[in-house]
């Protein structure tokens, strides 16, 4: 089940959309939940007390709180949430691009380029649906992946960085297992996941990184993760891959 | 020793030599020559000279007044600390003593009791292979290695200094017994002049060839800018013509109100947003100036040839990419495309491109179909299937230049009959 989210305060617009995703959904035997917003603050509101959407359409210019702020600020806690915006603008604004959005649709919408979007969409969210399981101190636990921004290992220990801890947090409120990072880095990307071992410590989460160089990797929220030399270059070609793999109206191979 | 002293003479310069186009490889800013310059040299050869001709000298005094002295030409030619001239001259005389050295056991082996022998043969056998070494030295230090000529004319090069060696080694040994020096100083002298000749030559045929590589290179960028320009003034004259047209039609528009024929009005309104007569056909309009005129323009082109393209762009309205390295890797990816796609029955030609800025990255990927078959050069990039493969073929070289530039990728992955190229920026 798809949680969705269309923000628009133009009400022909998110009834537009309503339905051209539930005419998708139903030809595809997709199972979807779409919430409509009038305005972004209110979507905030609903976000910052739990429910998760996979899926945000945004109007970028509304009148209260336009959708690049409301979408910057969605962004601190919700990585993974896939932003397409919707505008008839007819030039990208910079800003736009912090908020590293999935896909942008412009008005009048096109049936065919809304058709793909959203299963470009749907594809991705599937590769996310994953968890992972480990066991610590006899309890074992469950942790959704797209929570997690990077794993650690120290003093043969893997400590579990997610969104909300900083890197200089103390050792003792970060979750941690005993698991071995090679172990790690084979099951997750067996199962598809976007993981990038950068390091022999590190194992970094694709969709956190903000921006990457030949020596660092800078996470969304500012912690520089070091490259280690000999894997600068496979880094590098691995990262470029998955960029690629993004693109929109490429033929998958 | 004194019979050849004329080869002293002429070694000690060769020394000269030696040393100036040791300096030379480092590229250091040039000084404005003076008095001081000349002052500096002719002590060294002066100090070159007494040391070729008086052995008794303390041998590691004689090494560190040479290093001084160098230094200070160093110093006095090139805008240099006095650190690295230091550093510099240090080098020079190490790797010059280990040639010294190299050649000496070398030619010990040949067991020669002749002092003389050693000295003369042995030093201008070291000096030509010091010469050797700094060539081998700057080709290494301005990584020239893939773009001067192949390896197989190098090791032809090295036939010359290699007789050199054999003839000098001979002359000297039929020489030596009889009273004529001058047949071995001009042998010598011969001999190292076609040598140094024969480098020099090897030298100025590398730079014209990289001169006319990158003049090719300066070529195709004004080209495409050319075809920019012309771009421009299109959608100038594009913009008049739909002031004119607009202008047009709401005036005929306004005569239906006024009429007081609304659904005329309505039914001219809809026509006109039907046919869309007021833009040109235009693919792309991210709003990115630069990539949009250099898209459409390639489209029409492209439209022309029966070629199904699809583009999507998504990027800000400026990027700290320069417009000339965009023209450069847009220009050319597609012209290849294009090519490419030529060689296909109508039916089966597309292309693909897509361009965005993904995670402070530029990415751009452009797909097209292709024939399925691919020549390698030998080094570089594949080979040109066009008529004149060996003026043509420098579109994907180019294109790694500007992608080097801003520390990029450039991947290539033809695959399946679909030709892929990827490029990733980063900009600054």
């Amino acid at each position: 089940m798809i949680n969705i989210a269309i923000c628009d305060d133009d009400k022909t617009i998110t009834s537009v959309i309503e339905n051209m995703i539930n005419v998708i959904a139903d030809a595809q035997q997709i199972n979807v939940n779409c919430d409509v917003f009038f305005d972004g603050a209110s979507l905030i509101d609903y976000i910052s007390h739990g429910t998760f959407y996979e899926l945000i359409y945004m109007d970028i210019e509304m009148d209260r709180i336009d959708g690049i702020h409301a979408a910057e600020i969605i962004r601190k806690n919700n990585i993974s949430t896939l932003i397409v915006y919707i505008s008839s603008y007819e030039k990208y604004l910079k800003d736009l691009f912090k908020t590293e959005p999935f896909r942008y649709i412009s008005k009048p919408i096109d049936s065919k380029q809304f058709t793909d979007t959203f299963l470009s969409a749907y594809k991705r969210i599937c590769q996310k649906a994953e968890y992972f399981t480990f066991t610590y101190n006899k309890y074992l636990y469950k942790m959704p992946l797209r929570l997690i921004s990077y794993f650690e290992s120290r003093n043969r220990v893997l400590y579990i960085h997610t969104i909300n801890s900083s890197s200089d947090q103390q050792e003792n409120t970060l979750q941690k297992c005993y698991k071995k990072m090679n172990d790690v880095e084979k099951e997750l990307v067996a199962a598809n996941q976007r993981f990038i071992r950068i390091h022999q410590s590190y194992l970094v989460n694709y969709e956190y990184i903000r921006s990457i160089s030949f020596t660092a990797v800078t996470l969304v929220d500012g912690t520089k993760l070091q490259i280690s030399a000999d894997r600068q270059k496979r880094v590098r070609l691995l990262f470029c891959n998955m960029l690629s793999s993004d693109s929109p109206n490429m033929q998958q191979r | 020793m004194n019979e050849y002293s004329l080869l002293n003479i002429l070694m000690v310069l060769f020394s000269a030599v030696i040393l100036k186009t040791y300096l030379e490889i480092f590229k250091y800013k040039k000084k404005k020559k003076s008095f001081a310059t000349l002052c500096m040299w002719s002590i060294y050869l002066a100090l070159q000279y007494w040391a070729m001709i008086t052995n008794a000298a303390n041998p590691l005094v004689v090494l560190l007044v040479n290093i001084l002295s160098v230094c200070l030409i160093g110093k006095s030619m090139y805008y240099l600390e006095w650190v690295n001239s230091l550093f510099i001259s240090g080098t020079f005389y190490a790797i010059w003593m280990m040639i010294e050295i190299v050649v000496n056991n070398l030619l010990h082996i040949l067991s020669i009791n002749d002092s003389t022998y050693f000295f003369l043969v042995g030093s201008t056998v070291s000096k030509l292979v010091m010469f050797l070494a700094l060539h081998i030295f700057r080709k290494i230090y301005n990584n020239h290695f893939h773009f001067s000529m192949p390896l197989a004319y190098w090791v032809r090069l090295m036939l010359i200094p290699l007789s050199t060696f054999y003839i000098i080694h001979n002359t000297y040994i039929l020489t030596s017994k009889t009273d004529n020096t001058i047949f071995f100083t001009i042998t010598t002298m011969l001999l190292i002049t076609v040598n140094y000749a024969a480098f020099d030559l090897y030298d100025k045929l590398g730079e014209k060839a990289e001169i006319e590589r990158k003049n090719l290179a300066y070529e195709q960028q004004l080209d495409l800018c050319n075809k920019q320009a012309a771009e421009c003034e299109l959608a100038y004259q594009e913009t008049r013509r739909v002031r004119h047209d607009i202008n047009k039609y709401l005036f005929d528009i306004q005569t239906s109100l006024l009429a007081g024929n609304l659904s005329e009005a309505k039914n001219k309104i809809d026509n006109l947003l039907e046919h869309n007569q007021i833009y040109r056909k235009e693919i792309c309009r991210s709003g990115n100036l630069i990539i949009d005129s250099l898209i459409n323009n390639k489209y029409s082109v492209v439209e022309k040839m029966g070629i199904k393209m699809n583009c999507n762009v998504f990027l800000p309205d400026q990027i700290s990419i320069e417009s000339s390295d965009l023209c450069i890797i847009i220009g050319n990816l597609l012209d290849n495309a294009i090519d490419a796609t030529q060689q296909l029955p109508q039916g089966n030609r597309y292309i693909n491109l897509s361009i965005s800025l993904v995670k402070s990255s530029v990415l751009l990927t452009i797909q097209n179909s292709y024939s399925g078959t691919l020549k390698n050069k030998k080094e570089g990039f594949f080979q040109s299937t066009k008529p004149n493969p060996s003026y043509h073929g420098i579109g994907l070289t180019s294109v790694k230049k500007s992608v080097d530039k801003y520390d990029g990728e450039l991947l290539i992955t033809p695959e399946n009959n679909v030709f892929q190229v990827t490029v990733l920026l980063y900009p600054k």
